[in-house]
């Protein structure tokens, strides 16, 4: 509890700071990615499939007693009463409105109408036990010691009166459980001993009175062994089990030592797997040369199946992975890129090994669940990028299999390793991906967690098209991925704007071409037409990329072409449920020169919207070039407003969205100069050359100190500010120290009318 | 004559008056946390109480969590195996999901099954203060702060105190006063233990002090000091987890880990520890509170005081304390 103490501080306090996954929040199961449905392997193991937490999350069948003792009760009664007929009697009733709550009930009629009343009297007394074994945190009522006796005094006596033996079975059982809360070790024992194991009972029953024997056993090992035993055979005692079962290696091994039979060291095995959240195979393969019949082999190849895909994709497909301060960019982005390059060797090694050894048991092994295994290779062989072990142990699978889940997963597999290995996209292929895609939904009952499956099914295509360097279909399926999976374009308001995102991070101008070309396109094919169906509302938010890319490019003409397609309103637009801010960025003179002086900075006099701010530029160039009045101060203009669209400039979101980190990794493949300022510099040696006054050329050459800084700053290049100020100096020696401060910025910048 | 009399009766009483004040001293008291499940001593422990006159404990009762079916329970529970000789001030921790969603009606039920359960686990006879300790924020403020207001009313005799951050410290016209007799400033937990150039996110005096000196606080103030370390790992940068009994002697093994020079270890391996699978590169950050930081700290706090009897308390009581009586000690003396 102290942990989340901490965790809930930490959270309030960190709703403070802006940041992209710089914050604790998302983490775990947030993003873990899992492509391999874990229910693939018993669900009554739930709580066991592979997570990021201590336990999964149990799965509900919708019936709230364990199956084992309803399928029994409902064989006792031949199917004449639903399970769900008789979980509602039995585990949703309450001792104190036990029957009349239950009027519509049809086993409460059933008794009511004086049938088996010998069951009705035993199931309202394991009501009444239950109610005295109660525990309510809040209550004063403590250990009803006294009824508890009473009752153990009867369910003794009606074990050995009662005829029939099934409910003698289960009153045994009753006096097994209160004598183990009245701390009635050796009458516990007897119990279990001479009435119940005398009668030979398969029922779960018996497992469960075991369990309460075992757990009054003195010597822990034995105990131990007992519960190795019940964690394989039965599964509602198993999170008490795995919670009270040792963790050290050194009492493993001392169970280990007494097991007499391989059954049972492999069920000791198998215990200590769910234990471990590292590498697995070793215990896998004990387990299943001890005992390949062993119920828990499945669960745990899914969950060694999950494990690899978590190390595997979870931060190459969502980017949760490196999350670093800026200033630690250049210093630890070579160590962190080599650690993961070695840790995704490893893992791709190993992946190998789980692959060789699954492979040979298949082939040697048949008491195994082979459809299980053969979809399991199949999901490995995709992991790996073998497309043809993946067809052929997918169609292995396929031959034997007919449960829903696996037939689910199998197509999610084919779908996956088809947009792995495709590389031409015809109509027909797209046509039949959204097929597939389509296909899927009709597993939703059956794959675990659907929409949260569906959504990295989509990311992982998304990421699939990415790697083969295809952002637009890349940024039309990150569209898609929606049921809480979180990842580095997740946008919280629309799923739109992740396809938006990743278009800023990747798209160039040609990318952006294509992607409006096929929008524009009456011809789409059918999964076009699905992936672009939610887009229209956003069209002018994504038309201002599509010429903001031009304009990163600096091909200034066809970005204002573009620019003027857009309506004058939307750059006065306050609804940002579809765009950007525009009217709130766009609010100072991009061509100032911008100083952090009272009077060079931020000056809100004049603002420009994007089509404005590029016509204006490209005036400028043609005025520089055919106007030499004013030249040398039309070209400072020009720097001011190259340096301006830099991540230092007051109007970064001419070529940018956001400001942050991910701003940081996004765009700069196509808008080098926003950490270089290199066109900045650019424009001011022009500034500087052409000034006929030696004053206002030096202000320039001041102009370009800033650029140097911003290189300094934001890339590898290392400068040293000591000498650009020696070559200043040097080239200015009557100005340098004027304007190494700011005091006279104001003086050297109205030289430019000289200039 | 008269006069002279009077003026000397004055004189007399003006200057016993002078002498009387310069003697009150301000009191104060070193108090610890209990936050663990089992409460059960040493002997070195009681021991170690009983040399530095520690009269009180504040022992954590349970915590009040919303349960996955969205039912308010108590959970940890306490259990005394032994039963302290000094006396006890019983500590309930409350998450503040608790008043994510709940109305009037269910607040006043819960406040008398709090008072009751306490009651019901106090294993001294009377009950002379309960504390309760929840980190609120603006959206459930006015929950939580009805939840004291009818806690209070259970039993108007019982002190009710509560914890304070820094802040709700600083910004009480923001976060609110909660309604209660007196409350316990935490000065620790004051930095981003996620955050990758963090130093310490325990106690780091430098964030601490910017939260301190803006005047007296409206409630009664006891004061309360970290006494723990931990473990705090990352990949990437990315905070991954807390590792609380991963101590700095197994970081320093240099077999396994390396330290760098920004102060991290970085793990050379792979490997498995503490039930958690650890990837080569993985880097830990051991942050802890050395005697200098607590003495600063101590000194810091001294000025924020604003009663005459002022407990100290260290979070929190555990059976390494026994090694750090002379650093208790010294901070307590600062303080």
């Amino acid at each position: 509890m102290k942990k989340i103490k901490l965790i809930l501080f930490l959270l309030l306090f960190s709703r403070l700071q802006t940041g992209f996954s710089c914050s604790y929040y998302p983490y775990g199961e947030d993003i873990r990615i899992c492509l391999f449905s874990s229910n693939l392997a018993d669900e009554e193991m739930s709580v066991f499939y592979y997570s990021t937490y201590f336990l999964s999350e149990r799965i509900q069948d919708g019936l709230e007693g364990p199956d084992a003792n309803l399928n029994e009760w409902y064989a006792y009664f031949k199917g004449q009463f639903s399970k769900e007929t008789i979980d509602q009697l039995i585990y949703l009733s309450e001792f104190d409105n036990f029957f009349p709550a239950l009027t519509k009930n049809e086993l409460y009629q059933h008794f009511k109408a004086g049938n088996d009343r010998d069951v009705a009297d035993y199931l309202q007394f394991a009501k009444c036990v239950e109610y005295i074994l109660e525990i309510d945190f809040w209550s004063d009522r403590e250990f009803d010691r006294t009824n508890a006796t009473k009752a153990y005094e009867i369910a003794v006596s009606s074990a050995k009166k009662t005829k029939n033996e099934i409910l003698q079975l289960r009153y045994a059982y009753q006096a097994v459980v209160l004598g183990y809360y009245l701390n009635k070790r050796e009458d516990v024992h007897t119990l279990f001993t001479e009435t119940i194991l005398p009668l030979k009972s398969n029922s779960i029953i018996t497992e469960w009175a075991r369990f309460y024997d075992a757990c009054m056993l003195e010597n822990e090992l034995e105990r131990y062994l007992i519960f190795a035993r019940l964690f394989e055979q039965t599964r509602s005692k198993n999170e008490y089990i795995y919670k009270h079962f040792p963790r050290d290696k050194e009492t493993h091994e001392k169970v280990l030592a007494i097991c007499e039979t391989d059954e049972d060291r492999a069920n000791v095995i198998a215990l200590t797997a769910f234990m471990n959240p590292a590498r697995g195979l070793e215990e896998i393969k004990q387990i299943t040369k001890l005992n390949p019949e062993n119920s828990l082999l499945d669960v745990l190849l899914v969950r060694e199946v999950n494990k690899m895909e978590d190390w595997y994709f979870t931060n190459r497909y969502t980017n949760y992975g490196m999350a670093i301060d800026n200033g630690w960019w250049d210093e630890k982005k070579e160590m962190f890129t080599f650690v993961d390059a070695v840790n995704f060797e490893k893992d791709k090694r190993y992946l190998k090994e789980v692959i060789e050894f699954c492979e040979q048991t298949v082939k040697k092994n048949n008491q195994i669940n082979l459809p299980l295994w053969h979809v399991s290779l199949a999901y490995m062989n995709y992991m790996s990028g073998d497309q043809a072990d993946m067809e052929k142990f997918a169609n292995l699978a396929e031959q034997n299999c007919a449960d829903s889940t696996m037939l689910g997963e199998l197509k999610s597999i084919r779908l996956l390793a088809t947009v792995q290995h495709q590389t031409n996209w015809s109509d027909d292929d797209q046509n039949e991906l959204l097929i597939r895609l389509q296909e899927l939904d009709s597993f939703r009952k059956h794959i675990y967690n659907y929409d949260h499956f569906k959504g990295q099914i989509m990311l992982a295509i998304s990421r699939q098209f990415l790697e083969d360097e295809n952002p637009v279909m890349a940024a039309l399926f990150e569209g898609q991925v929606e049921g809480r999976t979180v990842e580095k374009y997740t946008d919280w308001n629309s799923s739109t704007y992740q396809t938006f995102n990743l278009l800023n991070e990747h798209a160039t101008s040609s990318d952006m071409d294509a992607f409006f070309d096929v929008w524009k396109t009456p011809n789409k094919t059918d999964l076009e037409e699905f992936l672009f169906r939610d887009l229209e509302p956003y069209k002018w938010r994504l038309t201002d990329l599509w010429a903001t890319t031009y304009l990163r490019e600096d091909r200034l003409e066809k970005a204002l072409e573009i620019y003027e397609t857009i309506p004058d309103s939307v750059w006065q637009i306050t609804n940002h449920d579809l765009h950007y801010y525009y009217n709130r960025e766009l609010d100072v003179n991009p061509f100032e020169t911008s100083f952090m002086t009272t009077s060079f900075f931020r000056d809100r006099s004049v603002i420009y919207t994007k089509p404005e701010f590029v016509r204006e530029i490209l005036r400028l160039k043609k005025e520089v070039k055919e106007n030499p009045k004013q030249r040398s101060f039309n070209y400072m203009l020009l720097g001011n407003a190259y340096y301006n669209m830099t991540i230092n400039g007051n109007s970064w979101y001419m070529t940018e969205y956001f400001m942050s980190r991910y701003s940081y990794e996004g765009s700069s493949g196509q808008n080098r100069s926003y950490y270089t300022g290199e066109r900045a510099l650019h424009y001011y040696k022009l500034a500087e050359q052409n000034s006929k006054s030696p004053e206002f050329a030096a202000f320039c050459y001041r102009l370009q100190y800033k650029c140097l800084l911003l290189k300094n700053t934001y890339t590898n290049y290392r400068a040293s500010p000591s000498e650009f100020m020696k070559r200043f100096k040097a080239k200015y020696p009557a100005y340098a120290d004027d304007l190494y401060g700011c005091d006279y910025f104001d003086y050297y910048f109205e030289k430019y009318k000289e200039a | 004559m008269k006069y002279a009399k009077i003026f000397l009766y004055l004189m007399a009483s003006f200057f016993l008056m002078i002498i009387s004040s310069c003697g009150k001293e301000e009191e104060t008291e070193l108090s610890f946390y209990h936050w663990e499940t089992r409460f059960e001593l040493s002997e070195d422990e009681s021991v170690f109480l009983e040399a530095q006159d520690v009269d009180e404990l504040y022992i954590k009762f349970f915590d009040l969590v919303v349960l996955p079916n969205q039912e308010i329970a108590p959970v940890a529970m306490v259990d005394f195996v032994d039963v302290p000789t000094q006396r006890i001030i019983p500590v309930v921790y409350i998450t503040t999901a608790v008043f994510s969603e709940i109305d009037s009606a269910a607040i006043q039920k819960l406040a008398h099954q709090v008072y009751s359960a306490i009651e019901l686990h106090y294993p001294h006879e009377e009950l002379a203060e309960i504390q309760i300790d929840c980190d609120w924020m603006t959206s459930i403020k006015d929950r939580y702060f009805y939840f004291l207001s009818c806690l209070k009313n259970e039993n108007a005799a019982v002190v009710l105190s509560a914890t304070v951050r820094l802040y709700q410290y600083k910004y009480p016209n923001l976060a609110g006063i909660p309604p209660v007799d007196k409350g316990v400033l935490m000065y620790y937990n004051m930095g981003t233990l996620t955050a990758y150039n963090e130093t310490n996110s325990i106690l780091n005096n430098k964030t601490g002090q910017a939260y301190l000196g803006f005047g007296s606080y409206p409630l009664p103030l006891d004061f309360a000091l970290p006494r723990f370390s931990w473990t705090l790992r990352f990949r990437f940068g990315q905070f991954v987890q807390i590792m609380p009994t991963l101590e700095e002697p197994e970081l320093k093994d240099t077999c396994v880990f390396e330290l760098e020079p920004s102060g991290y270890y970085r793990l050379k391996m792979d490997t498995l520890l503490d039930g958690s699978f650890l990837r080569q590169g993985d880097e830990f950050r051991f942050e802890s509170c050395t005697e200098d930081e607590l003495i600063r700290a101590a000194t810091l706090l001294k000025s924020e005081k604003n009663q005459d009897h002022t407990k100290l308390i260290f979070y929190d009581l555990n059976p390494s304390i026994i090694y750090e009586k002379d650093k208790i000690n010294s901070v307590f003396t600062a303080f």
